[in-house]
């Protein structure tokens, strides 16, 4: 999982594509996958009773579970179901864009996830960082601030910075506006100098967040830096291999899914996309 | 101004917006400082999203009002 790259992703990819993204369909399908499921993963308190996976990192990634949130097909399910809703080709494939680097980013860690889903519940993990949401938020929040979570995180930081144009009112009054509805019906309510708080404020967050975390990480508490891949080894990883009960199922179902036919699913959404955008 | 509607230069945009900039620069320190005591409500989006809006909308709006009516 990433702490911030959720968060900055969508202005580097508005840097990028300019008026061929909708910004707020982007960002929410860069948050999509976690909306669901994060709050489970962690566990929350209600009036008394605790809500809480009896195994985090399976229902955040696995299958059975909620890890189809963090597959290419899902994005173009909800993709889909948004060009329904609203006709607009825009805004659909922005939400697609954005939940793809959500579900991509996630590969980074030692569980990683599964992108071809339902075609393949295969787990593809790159393991340059620790999973370790089974150990509770704080724990979880220590050991990414300590190992090559928080450089990846930090790349987007620097690239974001990077992309300051983006940021500026000229640029939301010319390109963000124009090319997502969300913007030009809210301007009817709010003023432009909310509008352009309400656009810079995942950049805000997630930025401040990150600089929030390092310090609480390294100076408040003494989590001690790893930055081997794979680290911090001081804490409790869960790997791909740990998920996935049906990994040995032999039943038609799964013996039906082949990695193959994610790829080529893959390869045809991916064509599918660029052909939406050249039209444009 | 270049054709996506951003300057076209750092150093004209600043000139413009260095109000603005120190007013976010500021509100992301103390929400830092705010998030090291507090860290708790780092986990939240619309706390940061709400100390964001206050910070740079609704207080700067109130000063202003204040001024006013002087």
């Amino acid at each position: 999982m990433s702490w911030a790259a959720h968060d900055l992703e969508p202005y580097v990819i508005q840097k990028e594509l300019g008026k061929r993204v909708a910004f707020v369909p982007l960002l929410i399908g860069s948050y999509a996958p976690d909306m669901t499921s994060k709050w489970f993963v962690y566990g929350i308190s209600l009036f008394g009773i605790d809500l809480k996976a009896g195994n985090p990192a399976q229902f955040h990634r696995g299958w059975p579970g909620a890890g189809f949130t963090h597959s290419l097909v899902f994005g173009v399910l909800i993709g889909l179901v948004l060009y329904a809703i609203w006709r607009n080709k825009v805004v659909a494939y922005s939400f697609v864009i954005g939940q793809w680097a959500h579900a991509l980013t996630d590969t980074g860690d030692t569980v990683g996830t599964m992108l071809f889903f339902p075609f393949t519940d295969h787990l593809f993990a790159v393991g340059a960082w620790a999973y370790a949401g089974q150990t509770g938020r704080y724990v979880d929040a220590g050991a990414y601030f300590s190992g090559l979570g928080f450089v990846w995180d930090g790349v987007f930081v620097v690239w974001g910075i990077l992309s300051w144009r983006v940021l500026t009112r000229g640029y939301f009054r010319t390109t963000v506006m124009a090319a997502d509805p969300f913007w030009r019906w809210a301007a009817r309510s709010l003023s432009e100098t909310t509008l352009i708080a309400l656009y810079r404020a995942s950049f805000f967050y997630g930025v401040a967040r990150w600089t929030a975390w390092l310090i609480w990480a390294h100076v408040v508490r003494s989590f001690a830096f790893d930055l081997r891949w794979g680290g911090p080894r001081w804490v409790p990883r869960i790997y791909a291999d740990d998920l996935n009960a049906a990994q040995g199922c032999r039943c038609p179902g799964c013996c039906s899914m082949r990695p193959r036919l994610g790829f080529y699913g893959a390869v045809a959404a991916c064509a599918w996309v660029k052909g939406l955008l050249r039209r444009r | 101004m270049r054709e996506d509607g951003s300057p076209s230069r750092l150093r004209e945009a600043l000139a413009t917006g260095w109000h603005e900039l120190v007013l976010y620069l500021a509100t992301g320190v103390a929400y830092v400082a705010v998030g090291v005591a507090f860290p708790e409500l780092l986990f939240a989006w619309v706390v940061g999203v709400g100390f964001l809006l206050l910070s740079v909308v609704v207080l700067p709006m109130l000063v202003d009002r204040a001024k006013a009516g002087r």
